[in-house]
């Protein structure tokens, strides 16, 4: 399978990950090929397989055949090193760059966490979608968290099915919406978040960062009974605004009457930056505009012709000598053309017809 | 089968960042550097001359250096003689630095006075009385014959804190760009200058989009980012959950740029400079015997000037002066009798003001913030590092400042450069605890925006952005 996939692959012990261009030819997709690594893991992803088949199986028979970006769609298909049941295979939308799963890259490469607060809002948002969709289709997915989240550099996307269970009654689908909140604490502070409530103090740092994601991740942790729903979790993610965006002034308050002290200082500023700024017009002064070219005639890259007497006179005899074998040596060359062509033939043969004409 | 004695991707001759001498590249090892202890684990000559880099294995190419030792330079530069009761090399200059980066005039304008003679090492004086018998190992088998002991082997001599390691080392790739800016960190020690630069790299790479705005694209310089995160403080500085106190630098630390960048900008066309920080112990600033290792600031393109907020004293209103130097004015001096001497040598008129931009950054400015002093409260808070326009607003303002809180020193910079503007700044957004930081309250404050002032004047992104004119080496955009 190794041979069709692109990019680097990842691993996490227990699985290896590659990625892959769709093999149905749609360009704004690629494949994520998950591949066992031993047969215990490959019993597990065999069920994991048939309970993606089921979702996405339900998901298309509810909408019509559309699947979410935000959810990986699963591909049947025979392909894989070690047989079809060592292999699952996943669609999902195909971002900027290569794809990765969250868990392999943070422990990799630890310092990717925190994200920035753009990230974090649209983390959000995809990861509540794809809930919303599953959950309203009769199913909880059960394993939200790092290791089943693929980021592509453009949005987030569900890609594991490990654990999803039917739910008819939607009575565990708070279960997910909890998981889905300690998954964004961990993104936007960069640590798992201990404990089944957020505590006041990151629920401001994290407001402080992207104004409203405190509360979504509060309200998202709260007692069962009155725990949000994943749809609402996903209006709540729409409205998340990053703080830069949204408080932060840019231009200062108005300046504040100067004392005599300040204002002599300030004179004595604006003096110095005036004499310099004189200076750096001498040192550096502006390109002169550019003139209009005047019009030249254009010149011959060849020198004119001289006459033979001419050359005689000024280089001696030998090059005359040279120049008129040259004159010579043209209509020579010429000759030798037609003499190798059809119309030397013709020639030949009129003129033989004319003498014998003449003789006869 | 012959090589050609020096790779295509180089020219004949690189100028070193550190020393500003000429290198002849014919005759230079390439090395490979381990990262960490900065030791040479391998000599990979022959291969980079037949193949360049790709001679290289490619994970090793981020740590391939170009060594600069005395054999292999074509020039003599001051540092290289010491001098018995020289307090400074420009009180006894024996070479003047002639060149600047991009430039192509002899580095050495002058020499003189080479060759003292060492009484200790005047062989005809005979071996020395107290001197070990030479037929102390008589059978050469490295055993002292009286003794039976093995001579231990020489120890190194300890590096000198006050001179440029001898050799040192140019990433190699540095060597191979034709546009470089360097730009130094000046300010006295704890002012605030590695955290600055640490705040300054990060938001850097944050930053993609909104410095795409100004025309800018920004990638870190070969693998000197990885690099730099690797260090266990700045890390742990930039980690979330644990924000350290960096670690002072100390004047042991290797004179080479900390960090760099190969910055492309749409003013200035495709080409990409790489512009790199250097960042040494402020200590050696107010010392007059670290001549060699301060060689460096004689090739700056542009500085920034640090100046510690938490330096001035007394309130009640007002300030009333500085709790230590800032050893502003000894770079100047230095810089400017730098400038005097290539004059002299190349018989121009000296330029005053000098011919590159600065800043000076009141760093830890969210201590002044927190007295509710007017000028800073007025600056500090706002997120303002794109808007450009208001940097001389906010350069007078400083200036009103320092000028009437007995902080003049920090103002040296303004009449001594050609272009200079002013800022507040904060690395942290609080004061650290116990080598920690508050984690709620650290933010860094506008430390952008000092440095896309300094690109603005030199020419690096469109000088009309802080409403400036008659910028060095500034064209029209294409």
């Amino acid at each position: 399978m190794t041979e069709y996939a692109t990019g680097t692959p990842q691993g996490d012990g227990r699985y290896r990950y590659f990625f892959r261009d769709d093999s149905r030819g749609d360009t704004q997709r690629v494949e994520v090929l998950i591949e066992a690594v031993d047969p215990q893991t490959a019993e597990q992803l065999a069920a994991e397989a048939a309970l993606a088949e089921q979702a996405t199986e339900a998901v298309m028979n509810e909408t019509g055949g559309r699947f979410p970006h935000s959810l990986a769609e699963y591909v049947g298909t025979r392909t894989g090193t070690n047989g079809a049941q060592s292999t699952l295979v996943l669609r999902m939308p195909k971002g900027r760059g290569q794809p990765f799963f969250l868990e392999p890259k943070i422990q990799q490469t630890p310092g990717i966490l925190p994200v920035s607060p753009k990230v974090v809002r649209k983390i959000a948002i995809d990861i509540y979608e794809a809930l919303t969709v599953l959950h309203s289709v009769g199913y909880v997915h059960g394993a939200v968290n790092t290791e089943s989240l693929v980021w592509n550099r453009r949005e987030a996307v569900l890609a594991r099915y490990r654990r999803m269970a039917s739910d008819p009654d939607g009575l565990q689908g708070a279960i997910d919406v909890a998981d889905a909140a300690r998954l964004l604490y961990h993104v936007a502070i960069g640590r798992p978040l201990k404990g089944d409530t957020l505590p006041p103090g990151d629920q401001r740092e994290l407001n402080s960062r992207l104004f409203g994601l405190g509360d979504l991740i509060a309200a998202a942790l709260d007692q069962q009974e009155r725990r949000i729903s994943a749809s609402e979790a996903w209006a709540r993610a729409s409205r998340l605004v990053p703080v830069e965006n949204s408080t932060a002034a840019a231009t200062p308050a108005e300046r504040r009457e100067d004392s005599p002290e300040e204002a002599e200082a300030r004179h004595r500023f604006r003096a110095i930056r005036t004499r310099h700024e004189d200076i750096r017009r001498r040192r550096y002064p502006p390109a002169p505009p550019s003139a209009e070219p005047r019009w030249t005639p254009p010149v011959s890259e060849e020198l004119p012709s001289r006459s033979l007497g001419r050359v005689l006179l000024d280089e001696g005899i030998g090059a005359f000598a040279r120049r008129l074998l040259g004159r010579i040596g043209k209509p020579a060359a010429a000759a030798s053309r037609l003499v190798s062509g059809k119309a030397a033939v013709l020639l030949l043969v009129i003129v033989l017809v004319v003498l014998l004409g003449r003789i006869l | 089968m012959s090589y050609p004695s020096r790779p295509a991707d180089l020219p004949p001759t690189v100028n070193c960042p550190y020393c500003l001498s000429h290198i002849d590249t014919s005759r230079a090892r390439r090395v490979i550097r381990n990262i960490a202890t900065q030791e040479v684990v391998d000599d990979v000559t022959d291969a980079v001359r037949r193949r360049g880099l790709l001679g290289v294995a490619s994970y090793d190419r981020g740590n391939t250096y170009l060594e600069c030792r005395r054999e292999v330079r074509l020039d003599l530069v001051q540092g290289e003689y010491d001098y018995p009761g020289t307090a400074d090399p420009l009180d006894d200059m024996t070479t003047v630095v002639m060149n600047r980066p991009g430039e192509d005039s002899p580095t050495a304008a002058f020499t003189d006075g080479i060759g003292f003679d060492d009484p200790e090492e005047d062989e005809s004086a005979g071996p020395s009385p107290f001197s070990l018998a030479d037929d102390a190992d008589e059978d050469g088998d490295g055993w002292e014959s009286t003794t039976g002991a093995q001579p231990s082997p020489p120890l190194p001599p300890p590096a000198d804190e006050n001179e440029l390691p001898e050799p040192h080392y140019i990433p190699y790739e540095y060597c191979q760009v034709r546009r470089t800016l360097n730009i130094g960190l000046i300010g006295t020690s704890s002012s605030g200058k590695s955290h600055l630069l640490a705040a300054m790299l990060y938001r850097m790479q944050e930053e993609e989009e909104r410095l795409a705005e100004l025309g800018l694209k920004v990638e870190p310089f070969a693998e000197m980012w990885e690099y730099y995160v690797q260090r266990e403080d700045i890390a742990g500085f930039f980690a979330p959950d644990r924000r350290t106190v960096l670690r002072r630098t100390s004047r042991n630390d290797p004179v080479e740029f900390r960090m760099a960048y190969t910055v492309t900008s749409t003013w200035t066309g495709e080409e990409p400079y790489v512009v790199s920080f250097f960042d040494v112990a402020g200590e050696l600033f107010l010392d007059s015997k670290a001549r060699s290792r301060l060689q460096f600031i004689y090739g700056l393109d542009a500085y920034i000037f640090v100046a510690d907020g938490q330096a001035l004293y007394g309130w009640g209103g007002k300030r009333r002066g500085l709790r230590h130097p800032s050893g502003f004015s000894n770079v100047i001096n230095k810089l400017r009798q730098n400038e005097r001497l290539v004059a002299r040598a190349k018989g121009k008129t000296p330029q005053n003001p000098l011919p590159q931009p600065a800043v000076v950054v009141l760093a830890k400015a969210d201590l002044l913030l927190a007295q509710k002093e007017y000028w800073v409260s007025r600056w500090l808070e706002l997120d303002d590092d794109f808007v450009l326009k208001t940097v001389d607003e906010e350069s007078e303002d400083v200036y009103v400042y320092c000028a009437t809180n007995g902080a003049r020193e920090w103002l040296y910079p303004v009449n001594a450069f050609e272009d200079v503007t002013l800022h507040f700044a904060s690395a942290t957004g609080c004061e650290e605890q116990d080598g920690h930081y508050n984690k709620r309250k650290f933010r860094h404050m506008r430390v952008l925006r000092p440095l896309l002032s300094l690109f603005a004047m030199t020419g690096l992104i469109d000088p009309k952005t802080i409403n400036h004119a008659y910028v060095k080496g500034v064209r029209e955009p294409l």
